[in-house]
């Protein structure tokens, strides 16, 4: 086809002469310009000023659009200004089918003329008028169905992949000249919408939304107002019925960038974040600066910064309070953030970390040294409570420094971290200086937080450094308690993986000198008096259960002190190792309250939920079973207890133990 | 009988380069058996038998089971003990229990077909459509956790072995064994894309 043609009379063009009466008839084949291309016209004038034109194809940009238009003008009003009141019109359209309607038109000149066009079934109402080199279109389309909508947009080649549904007013107001303008108005009631691969959606959302374009200076601004429904934008949610958003941009084009001259969002009476810049060609921030206001943090968080956790180890925040907070990026990076934070509380699930009523100014800079000041009433860590504290620290591009002695307070003693500097933050070159001192906390409070039995005693030491290397953090130094009149000390600190899945503590644990007669009087197990030694090594504890050591308990060797150990002790060491219980309160010893022991002890090499137990010595064997002592008596009447269990599961060890605790002590018969 | 030839020659070599070499080969069955009684657990589908045949082992390593076999008549075995895959772990145990707990939740997504298991021994989403609007992201973050629990059951699995490298390996029978004990109507993915049971 003739490609450059504008307006082409091809082919045929014929004056019929053979009319009836006196209509006259115009027969053209196709008109042609570069947007559109008509075929089959057919302009007949009858009688009275009567005229009809008929249409069978229009094609807009190659594909057919408008078929069958039928006009019918019953009386055309010539003069300087040639008009026609009451025309009605049929014409087919794709996706909407067969429309009728009315039309009225006035021309004067080819740079003068008004159209209006009404097809009342549909609501439809056109007003176009030209005025010099300016053609104005005003379109008023009220209450559309979506889904129809999407398949007239289909057939114009705008394809709009998912499914709709829900009603639609769109009103157009477009002065199509040099420089284009348009100003649009949408309102969507209640719409459904399912984009096929599911990262976008709405259900039951209502909105207005504004957009002006002004070609000229290439601006573009948006009002968008929510009234409800929720939609879903991968990976955020919003229910608008909770949440409604308003938001106000203006956006300038300018070569291939975006200048945001003002982008403000408004959820409900949150907050507000306001951002202006400019953006790469792929809506990517170049240089960027972000205010955020938040007068209730809890909504914000979990709509706007929750869902983009998911997957982290950040997932599971819940956060509320107030704060504000600006964020500079600079050259596509982040330069600068500021924030501050008034009675800010959160709670990160994943990380097992929570703190409460956080005030003061979070600093980080990129390239400056700026000092944060933060303090906090409370919080946990794991299981255990924290008290109020404050921390001075110095965050600059990828490290951390603290700029004073940070002071936990933790069950009745404190963490204090002398030095605490992290170099190359998230890189391989990570890098931490590390020294602190575990002020004596209440050893019972801090086994009662980790559900484990309370060990009495203060528990202290020195930290005195940190390394970080495949997931494990090694703690240098040693901690050591004065419980039970003697001494505990922990070594070998480490930290498996503290942020994965499967978090694991490790320890090796040495008791000695512990007074047998206040431990037993504690854990109400049955007065034993003497001392006790043990060592735990190895102990890993998952979930701050132990699931593996090598533990071994024992009379303190060379130690002088008097040696008794109760019926009810023995009764208590015989059901551990698996023995029977209440032998003792029967017959002639049950006159004796306590016996003297040699030497007592037990050990346990616990793997896979498998305590494999041993006692002090071995014992003589019966029928072929392995036997060991776990109390050597001493004098008369002389009292062995000898166990024959060799492995036993762990956790019966612990039911008997707890058994054991809520028992009201001996039954003696 | 031509056919023993080329593998009483394989034992031979076997038996020769044994002396110096200890071949700690994948246990494939084992492995299946160890996926099996997890995947059971986990689905909780008791009384379950394994569906489908086995599958064929890879001639090289039946090749060393029979070299394996000859070496043990030949030479008093050291280790001679029926290759196992060891699941009592506490970690590997906390992890199937994690699995366990979540299959509740997991579970009305599989069999809506929201969720879809896929070829590599994890699980994903598959039809978001299916998931109301305000569930989307609570189901992506129980995909993600089921995925890092997944990942860390068959780490520690092969870290339960003492053999760490095998756990893409074990990963692998996983994926085949899950999709196995699949119920009825759930999705899973293979080389042709999602298919339905």
């Amino acid at each position: 086809m003739k490609r450059f043609s504008a307006v082409v009379l091809a082919l045929s063009l014929l004056l019929c002469p053979s009319v009836q009466g006196s209509d006259l008839a115009l027969g053209i084949a196709a008109v042609e310009s570069p947007a559109w291309r008509a075929t089959g016209l057919r302009l007949v004038v009858q009688p009275g000023s009567q005229l009809r034109l008929d249409i069978d194809r229009i094609a807009i940009a190659g594909r057919p659009a408008i078929r069958n238009l039928r006009l019918h003008c019953p009386a055309l009003v010539a003069g300087p200004t040639t008009r026609c009141d009451k025309a009605s019109f049929a014409v087919w359209v794709p996706g909407w089918g067969s429309l009728q309607g009315q039309l009225s038109a006035r021309y004067q000149s080819a740079e003068h003329w008004q159209a209006e066009l009404r097809v009342p079934h549909r609501g439809l109402h056109l007003q176009l008028s030209q005025s010099g080199s300016a053609l104005r279109a005003w379109l008023d389309l009220p209450g559309q169905s979506a889904a129809e909508l999407q398949k007239l947009a289909a057939a114009f080649q705008l394809v709009i992949p998912g499914e709709l549904s829900g009603k639609v007013d769109l009103h157009l107001d477009a002065e199509l000249a040099e420089p284009l303008r348009i100003a649009t108005t949408l309102v969507v009631h209640e719409l459904n919408y399912e984009e096929p691969s599911g990262r976008y959606a709405s259900e039951k959302l209502s909105a207005e939304a504004q957009l002006r374009f002004d070609a000229g200076d290439r601006r573009w601004q948006l009002a968008l107002q929510t009234r409800g429904g929720q939609a879903y934008l991968e990976p955020l949610f919003f229910d608008f019925s909770a949440l409604p958003l308003q938001a106000d941009a203006r956006l300038r084009q300018r070569d291939q960038a975006w200048l945001v001259e003002q982008l403000r969002l408004v959820p409900g009476s949150a907050g507000s974040i306001e951002l202006s810049g400019s953006l790469g060609p792929d809506f990517k921030p170049l240089q960027l600066e972000a205010r955020l206001h938040a007068q209730d943090l809890v909504p914000l968080v979990a709509t706007y910064l929750q869902p983009l956790l998911i997957g982290t180890i950040g997932d599971g925040l819940t956060a509320s309070g107030r704060g504000d907070a600006s964020l500079s990026i600079r050259d596509g990076a982040p330069a600068e953030l500021r924030a501050q934070l008034e009675g800010v509380s959160f709670t990160a699930e994943k990380l097992g970390l929570a703190l409460e009523q956080i005030s003061g100014d979070l600093a980080w800079s990129a390239t400056e040294a700026v000092a944060s000041t933060l303090h906090w009433a409370g919080g946990a860590v794991q299981k255990l409570p924290l008290a109020a504290s404050v921390i001075r620290f110095r965050a600059q591009g990828k490290s951390f420094e603290l700029l004073a002695p940070w002071r936990q307070p933790l069950l009745e003693g404190a963490l204090r971290v002398e030095t605490l500097a992290l170099r190359e933050l998230g890189s391989a070159r990570f890098g931490a200086d590390f020294k602190a001192a575990i002020e004596p906390i209440n050893l019972a409070a801090l086994c009662k937080a980790l559900g484990w039995p309370e060990f009495g005693g203060r528990l202290g030491g020195q930290l005195p450094g940190l390394s970080v290397r495949d997931e494990v953090w090694t703690v240098d130094g040693a901690l050591e308690a004065q419980a039970f009149d003697g001494r505990l000390r922990l070594d070998n600190l480490r930290a498996i993986q503290p942020f994965g899945v499967l978090p694991r503590v490790t320890a090796d644990v040495e008791l000695r000198d512990i007074d047998l007669e206040r431990l037993t009087g504690a854990f109400s197990f049955g007065r034993i008096t003497g001392r006790l030694d043990g060592e735990v090594k190895g102990l890993r504890l998952l979930n701050w259960s132990p699931v593996a050591f090598d533990a071994r308990l024992y009379s303190t060797p060379g130690d002088r002190s008097r040696r008794r150990i109760s019926q009810r002790a023995i009764d208590n060491i015989s059901s551990i190792g698996g023995g029977p219980t209440g032998l003792l309160s029967r017959g002639a010893l049950s006159l004796f309250e306590d016996f003297a022991y040699a030497q007592l002890g037990i050990s346990c090499v616990l793997r896979d939920g498998v305590c494999q137990m041993d006692g002090i010595a071995p014992a003589k064997s019966k029928d072929g079973q392995q036997a060991y002592y776990l109390v050597q008596g001493r004098w008369l009447p002389r009292i062995d207890v000898v166990g024959y269990s060799q492995r036993v599961s762990w956790n019966q060890v612990i039911e008997q133990l707890k058994a054991l605790q809520a028992s009201s002590g001996p039954q003696l018969k | 009988m031509s056919r023993t030839a080329p593998v009483s020659f394989l034992s031979l070599a076997f038996l020769l380069s044994a002396c110096v070499t200890i071949n700690v080969y994948f246990p494939a069955a084992a492995a299946e058996k160890a996926a099996d009684r997890i995947i059971e657990d986990v689905w909780k589908q008791p009384g379950a038998k394994p569906a489908g045949a086995a599958t064929p082992m890879p001639q090289s390593s039946l090749g060393a089971r029979a070299a394996l076999a000859l070496l043990d008549f030949l030479v008093p075995p050291a280790q001679a003990q029926q290759p196992n895959i060891e699941i009592s772990s506490p970690e590997v145990q906390r992890v199937k229990a994690a699995l366990e707990a979540r299959y509740a939740s997991l579970k009305s997504h599989l069999d809506s077909g929201a969720v879809g298991l896929t070829g590599d021994g994890y699980v994903a989403l598959r039809d978001p459509s299916a998931v109301p609007l305000a569930q989307r992201n609570v189901v992506k973050a129980l995909l993600a956790d089921e995925n890092s629990d997944r990942k860390a059951l068959y780490h520690e699995i092969a870290v339960a072995n003492g053999q760490p490298q095998w756990e893409g390996q074990i990963q692998s029978v996983f994926a085949q064994r899950w999709v196995a004990k699949a119920a009825t109507g759930w999705w899973y993915q293979d080389a042709g894309g999602w298919k339905q049971k």
